[in-house]
């Protein structure tokens, strides 16, 4: 536990030392969100059913970006070996990383969320969904995502590989992410907007177990393979 | 005539029907095709070395009795 | 030593697939011959969805090609990072493309199935997504087994992206159940028998055998040839330290 919370700690420490990282995420979603209006008009009613959709995507297109480089620097400046060698055992460690980068990443997107809703119209009770949807969902996509980075340290061409091999994998929590804020978005009666999400949110508090559960050891299994 | 032409049609999905099959027949035969290529070439190449190892393995030999 | 570990000596396979290789052909080119005469002359058109029902004898054969593959690649997977089997990379790696070239054909001839009866070339159902999710896992891993320098690393980075990928098999298999969608339920493989007349079940059994006695072929060929290629890769290494 210990350990978990030292690594945690450490890669905050260096996130936020590089202000450029860390912005560069958020920067990204809004900007581009923001593109949507000028390429489909300034329609109200049309920007707000298609809202799910593009906030959902550039989410997910944004902590794509920043994969990359969730352990290429460890793995760059030798701590990553340092890590295998020591007592720490490598799920922890994997899933340390995956907070911090959740964290610094996940996080930061679910902030900047509302404000996006706002520009694109969505009203409350869709926003409150989009936002638990959100805080369901950022984190499998930082979990599944950190499969992709380990596996591909050390490859040629690893920054075009990881799209290829994440985004597959990041399809179902795109589908029930956008599906329970359309479910909130169709129910009529004020009461039924919980109930009609519910499902979706339910399959995706199912990928993140799933991937809590397949990460630590795919992850580790990777590390492994990365420096033998 | 009528029936090979009616067989064809096979009424009027022809077109997707064939195109179907014509399809599935490419990319099995192209999968076979390029399999027994790679496995030709590399036969091949084997031979090459092999024999490379086999007169240089002579040459070799020769030097040997050929030194005392 | 088990029967698991006899076939670890590539001599020993060589040897063995020389021997099966013929009958294994033969038999292919038999029942691809009987499917295919079965499917066009002795089955009769259906009768909602007349002779388009005769995509069928390919569709769904390549559907179970594409993954009966990737299991078996994910096994292959298992075997490689658990006992270390030197086959087992070798038959991940072979079966790779196969299992890629067949999910195309599934997603192509059910396209060209869907058109006349739908009345669209693609629909958005979880089917449908599922095996597309499919074919870019294929396309991800064998191109996660080229991007390394050694090919040892490729392997085993691949071999864990089949094992990961493979919660996309159930959702495929039961997509069709837990969904309403317009994908047709399972008609063959159910817990209560098939519920699809004999004309018509006969040719799609044995064309789906034929379609696994083609991958076996193919395997056995490119297996061969991964072998070759690692003793041509120890010459080349020869090669080149002499060089130096």
């Amino acid at each position: 536990m210990k350990a978990f919370l030292n690594i945690v700690s450490r890669d905050l420490r260096l996130a936020l030392r590089q202000k450029s990282d860390l912005t560069m995420a958020v920067l990204f979603f809004i900007l581009t969100a923001m593109l949507f209006p000028f390429g489909l008009g300034p329609e109200p009613n049309l920007l707000a059913r298609i809202a799910p959709g593009i906030i959902w995507v550039t989410a997910l297109l944004a902590v794509l970006l920043s994969l990359e480089r969730l352990f290429l620097a460890d793995y760059e400046d030798g701590s990553l070996e340092q890590l295998i060698l020591s007592s720490t055992s490598l799920e922890v460690a994997v899933l340390a990383k995956v907070l911090a980068h959740w964290l610094t990443t996940g996080l930061p997107l679910i902030l900047a969320a509302p404000l996006i809703a706002l520009l694109f119209n969505m009203d409350s009770d869709a926003m409150t969904i989009l936002l638990i949807a959100m805080i369901l969902g950022t984190p499998s996509l930082s979990l599944i995502g950190a499969i992709a980075a380990t596996l591909t340290l050390g490859a040629r061409r690893g920054g075009v590989l990881i799209p290829l091999l994440v985004l597959p994998l990041y399809i179902p929590t795109l589908i029930f992410g956008v599906g329970a804020i359309d479910a909130a978005m169709n129910s009529l009666e004020a009461g039924a907007v919980i109930a009609n999400a519910r499902p979706h949110l339910l399959l995706l508090g199912a990928i993140l177990l799933v991937s809590l559960l397949i990460t630590p050891l795919a992850g580790a299994a990777a590390l492994r393979q990365s420096v033998e | 005539m009528e029936q090979i032409t009616n067989f064809l049609s096979m009424g009027n999905y022809g077109a997707y029907i064939w195109t179907a099959y014509l399809l599935t027949a490419a990319v099995m035969l192209g999968l076979l095709v390029t399999t027994l290529q790679r496995l030709r070439k590399n036969k091949a190449e084997l031979a090459e070395f092999q024999t490379i190892q086999n007169s240089t393995k002579q040459s070799g030999h020769k030097e040997e009795t050929a030194r005392p | 030593m088990s029967v698991f570990h006899r076939f670890a000596n590539p001599n020993r396979f060589l040897k063995l697939t020389n021997q099966v290789l013929p009958w294994v052909s033969g038999l292919t080119v038999i029942s691809l011959a009987v499917g295919l005469y079965m499917s066009f002359f002795t089955s009769p058109p259906d009768y909602q969805q007349g002779e388009s029902v005769r995509i069928m004898y390919i569709h769904v054969p390549s559907a179970w090609m594409a993954m009966f593959v990737y299991t078996s690649i994910a096994i292959a997977s298992v075997c490689s990072l658990i006992w270390r089997h030197p086959l087992a990379d070798l038959a991940a790696k072979a079966s790779a493309p196969i299992g890629a070239g067949f999910t195309f054909l599934a997603l192509a001839t059910g396209s060209l199935w869907g058109k006349p009866m739908w009345g669209a070339w693609w629909v958005w159902d979880a089917r449908l997504t599922s095996v597309l999710i499919l074919f870019f896992l294929y396309l991800g891993h064998m191109a996660l087994m080229h991007a390394f320098e050694e090919q040892e690393r490729g392997n085993k980075a691949a071999a864990v992206l089949a094992i990961v990928g493979f919660v996309n098999i159930p959702i495929i298999k039961f997509s069709v159940d837990w969904w309403n969608t317009l994908h047709q339920p399972a008609s063959v493989m159910r817990a209560d028998g098939p519920s699809i007349d004999p004309s018509m079940l006969w040719p799609l059994m044995i064309m789906g055998v034929a379609f696994k006695l083609f991958y076996i072929v193919v395997l056995l060929i490119r297996i061969k040839s991964e072998l070759i290629e690692a003793k041509l890769r120890k010459y080349r290494r020869a090669v080149v330290d002499k060089a130096h």
